[in-house]
């Protein structure tokens, strides 16, 4: 490229950060295998979509929230990592996700919204001009009210809201005041059942939202993740 | 004259690079250029841009139309030889489909040239747009056929030019005059109003053409009584710059290589090609000008003012800050006029 054109071309890089949110209780047992390798594959797949449209990945780091339920065992509810800075700690996040075992739960509901809660107060990168927040959550089951099941458990997350409406407060709106993910970066991405409060509380309801309706991915396409991904590689 | 530009390449013989498209044409004191390339052969989601002329009434519409590709990614239509189009690809020529047959209308039926109108026009060619192919994927980033579209409507009389600018989206109408340069005459639909921080952040919408949710239009008119330069064009024009003004030196470096309308643009084309990383299609007319040289001439002195004001002089020190401060600095400089035509911003 000339030095005349190259100089009319701004930045084409973005910083990506991305959380899993990742349902480990026992009836994800049947699935467990697919998330692992689509958790592993996500960051890759977004990373050649981008890359399709000149848009170069200059910093990523992903986060794994592996959840279960408060109200069955508060002890083994949450299991996360930090953000994981790619390429540099690619083991420590394969390592984690290879390790997942899908067990204890008891009965639906489970406790994703806990897990979404941790997501979208994640130390998002806030530095760099262009950014993507990506929270990608895989779950067959619904989710227990926030705050209610095991919330006086030693373990239940602290800063997290206690209602729905506080949690969408949190995620925020155009204009909003009180979001604490920035409205140009945020991208949710739901692998979940056709349930409450995937569907219509948050799939619908929520903005800047895809939902892939199943349990946990389960017959997702190639195509269809395809189109996932272009979607939030694509400006909107 | 109504100017359906061809396709660059025959349906059934995809091309084996990115395609592109110029086109342009004289009339009198009128002159008129469209460019069009796409990232990836075929399925570039800008549809091919709008120019239209009526020569009895000296009435014209500029418009571009570019398929939102991330809330659009589904596929919407597959055609008889087995290409898969997505919605954004589809929404974009439907739209150009429709917006063509309201200017028509408006031109030989005396229709109302409002933009309640043209949106009445949208919903209808929408709403009988082909949809062969389903997604399952649902939430609320996701739009049936959606489209940004930036148009000016225009009316060339004795005493100068009445303009209307109508838009949805994040793509753009300009007014280029000879002596103060570029101004913009729409304000994209983002929760971003700042023009610098859109090119920094690539904010999502807030409303675009779409077959599945309530979208508007907006409107934007004024008046020009001496010869002036309108313009409409996609982000992949625009988007990719450092800063609002190199699109500005863009327009003005290209303009003042070339010899005819043709060849600005052909060099339009090729000055955005290989810095774009987006489809990227503008649609422009000058009016008033007696003849290309008398166009070039009129912005000469222009463009002195931009060199002289260091807007081409992107900073070769390394390091972000030593950017985003020369960024911060030349914005402050070129603001004002830029966005002197501006409408105001939206409740």
């Amino acid at each position: 490229m000339s030095a005349e054109i190259e100089k009319y071309q701004g930045n084409l890089q973005y910083a990506v950060d991305i959380v899993m949110c990742i349902d480990a209780t026992g009836s994800m047992h049947p699935v467990l295998d697919v998330v692992k390798k689509s958790s592993l594959q996500f960051h890759l797949r977004l990373a050649e979509v981008m890359a399709r449209k000149s848009k170069e990945i200059s910093q990523l780091r992903l986060k794994v929230i592996a959840f279960r339920d408060f109200g069955d065992d508060p002890s083994d509810a949450i299991e996360q990592t930090d953000f994981l800075r790619l390429p540099q700690q690619v083991a420590e996040f394969e390592k984690f996700v290879r390790g997942l075992r899908a067990t204890g739960g008891g009965d639906i509901p489970e406790s994703g919204l806990e897990a979404l809660a941790l997501a979208i107060n994640s130390p998002w990168e806030t530095g760099l001009d262009r950014r993507r927040h990506v929270i990608v959550m895989f779950t067959d089951a619904p989710a227990h009210p926030l705050g209610t099941v095991g919330a006086t458990a030693q373990t239940y997350p602290r800063d997290i809201p206690r209602s729905m409406d506080g949690l969408f407060e949190q995620w925020g709106y155009a204009r909003s005041q009180t979001a604490v993910m920035e409205q140009s970066a945020k991208r949710l991405v739901l692998f979940a059942p056709e349930e409450e409060p995937w569907k219509e509380g948050i799939g619908e309801e929520w903005d800047l939202t895809l939902h892939f309706p199943s349990r946990a991915g389960e017959g997702l396409e190639e195509f269809e993740m395809d189109e996932i991904i272009e979607t939030i590689a694509n400006s909107l | 004259m109504i100017i359906p530009p061809q396709p660059a390449h025959a349906p059934n013989s995809p091309p084996s690079r990115p395609a592109h498209l110029t086109w342009s044409a004289t009339h009198d004191r009128l002159q008129a250029l469209t460019v069009w390339t796409e990232r990836r052969p075929g399925h570039g989601e800008d549809a091919e841009p709008l120019a239209a002329y009526h020569r009895p009434t000296g009435n014209g519409l500029l418009a571009v139309f570019d398929g939102a590709g991330g809330s659009g990614a589904a596929p919407a239509w597959r055609t008889p030889d087995g290409a898969t189009h997505t919605g954004a690809w589809v929404g974009a020529r439907v739209a150009r489909l429709a917006a063509e047959c309201w200017f028509q209308g408006v031109v030989d039926a005396e229709e109302p040239d409002t933009p309640e109108r043209l949106t009445c026009c949208l919903r209808a060619v929408l709403a009988a747009a082909p949809r062969t192919a389903r997604s399952k994927v649902t939430g609320s980033m996701r739009r049936l056929l959606p489209t940004t579209m930036a148009a000016v409507r225009y009316r060339l009389g004795d005493h100068g030019v009445r303009w209307q600018a109508v838009w949805a989206g994040d793509s753009r109408s300009y007014a280029l005059l000879p002596g103060s340069g570029l101004h913009a005459l729409t304000r994209d639909h983002t929760h971003e109003d700042d023009t610098l921080a859109q090119l920094r952040q690539d904010p999502p919408m807030t409303n675009v053409i779409c077959a599945d949710r309530p979208f508007e239009l907006s409107a934007h008119q004024g008046e020009f009584r001496r010869p002036c330069v309108l313009l409409s064009a996609t982000d992949g024009f625009f988007g990719y710059a450092h800063t609002p003004a190199q699109f500005e030196c863009l327009l003005l470096e290209t303009l003042g290589q070339a010899r005819t309308a043709g060849e600005w643009a052909g060099l339009l084309r090729r000055a955005i090609q290989p810095i774009t990383g987006d489809d990227a299609s503008l649609s422009l007319v000058a009016l008033g000008f007696d003849d290309f040289a008398q166009l070039r001439g009129a912005f000469a002195e222009r463009y002195d003012s931009v060199v002289r004001s260091g807007y081409r002089d992107v900073p070769t020190a390394d390091g972000p800050d030593v950017l985003r401060d020369w960024q911060d600095r030349t914005w402050e400089s070129y603001r004002p006029t830029y966005e002197q035509l501006m409408p105001g911003v939206r409740e």
